[in-house]
């Protein structure tokens, strides 16, 4: 009989200590559930930004680089109405493709350097899961998926990449 | 702590880009809600979590203890959002969320930020009936009947008592190997 209640007690002990660990989910699932607080989920194309970082690191790339070529540039059309004393050449917008996806860029001189917007497309919809790097600078889109930086020059060569694309914009003339 | 996440982080560690995706996957509610809590609109909050997603890649090497991520990721997030959302304040522009006087969140408040959190990832972990049963009972703004419930978990009203008690249970144990302690 004696060796019985040891084991009784121990049985005992469990069943409070689970008895207690239950009442204090319950408490904590009423703090929660009552909570008037709200919880955020972000939206699946700013996730999909935040999971494109390591491809910063060209180490873990995986994918082969494939060209693309320009499709569209705005310097080489005549423009429908020239305005005498203005610059030509401050704008420029550029399309560039390769396979279903499309980087579309405009590029605006300014006094003493360049600022530039992109925004990467497969067929309408926009991108976000895609790093784009030129020279030595490497961005992740902003909200909307829209690319900015600006510079003293301009770049010859543009590579965007995601974890299925490596892509390759090069040769582009100035 | 979540037990997979050192695992996880050695992975993360080592170059592996899905180990990545699934630590985002597994935190990004927290840390946009952490950013939101603060005050800033949508996409200030996208923008505020993007550089401290960013931040943690950079400084990988350097958090040695995976234990600490969790922390790391209130309390990195709560910083930039507080200049962001005094930033904006200071340009005139507020937000949709946006506090006009001071965004900084109470320590308390951070601490409940992640106690909900935890809570949460233990309902996702539980079988779907415990899930059911539980957000019915506890997050759902309108009561669901004991008899609709019953219906929609496919038991007899009467074992939904032994069923909830088994679920309590359930969570409980989850709870403490996720580290929520009872402060």
């Amino acid at each position: 009989m004696d060796a019985r209640i040891p084991k009784m007690r121990k049985a005992r002990n469990r069943q409070s200590s689970g008895t207690t660990a239950a009442r204090r989910s319950l408490r904590l699932l009423r703090e929660v559930g009552h909570s008037p607080q709200v919880w955020f989920e972000p939206s699946v194309a700013s996730a999909a930004r935040w999971k494109v970082i390591p491809l910063m690191d060209e180490t873990v790339r995986k994918t082969r680089p494939r060209h693309g070529r320009v499709v569209f540039d705005s310097w080489e059309m005549a423009p429908a109405v020239a305005l005498r004393d203005v610059a030509d050449g401050h704008i420029r917008r550029l399309a560039l493709k390769a396979g279903k996806v499309t980087l579309e860029i405009v590029a605006e001189r300014t006094r003493d350097h360049w600022e530039f917007v992109g925004r990467i497309y497969a067929g309408n919809e926009v991108q976000h899961a895609y790093l784009l790097e030129t020279g030595r600078v490497k961005l992740l889109p902003r909200t909307d998926g829209f690319y900015h930086w600006s510079s003293i020059s301009v770049p010859h060569t543009i590579r965007v990449v995601s974890y299925r694309n490596n892509l390759l914009f090069g040769g582009i003339r100035w | 702590m979540i037990p997979e996440l050192r695992r996880l982080w050695k992975r993360v560690l080592a170059g592996d880009t899905a180990a990545w995706r699934k630590l985002v996957d597994s935190y990004s509610a927290l840390v946009f809600t952490v950013a939101r809590r603060t005050g800033l609109s949508e996409a200030d909050a996208e923008d505020c979590a993007q550089d401290v997603w960013l931040t943690l890649y950079r400084s990988k090497r350097s958090l040695k203890d995976p234990q600490a991520i969790p922390a790391w990721l209130i309390r990195t997030t709560h910083r930039r959002a507080i200049a962001l959302a005094l930033r904006s304040h200071r340009a005139g522009i507020r937000g949709d969320g946006g506090q006009a006087a001071d965004p900084k969140l109470p320590d308390h408040e951070l601490l409940a930020i992640e106690r909900e959190f935890l809570v949460r990832e233990a309902l996702r972990r539980l079988d779907p009936r415990c899930r059911l049963l539980v957000e019915s009972l506890y997050f759902h703004k309108d009561q669901t009947s004991y008899k609709q419930l019953s219906t929609e978990i496919g038991i007899s009203p009467n074992g939904l008592g032994p069923l909830r008690s088994r679920c309590l249970a359930k969570l409980a144990k989850i709870l403490k190997n996720l580290g929520l302690s009872e402060d």
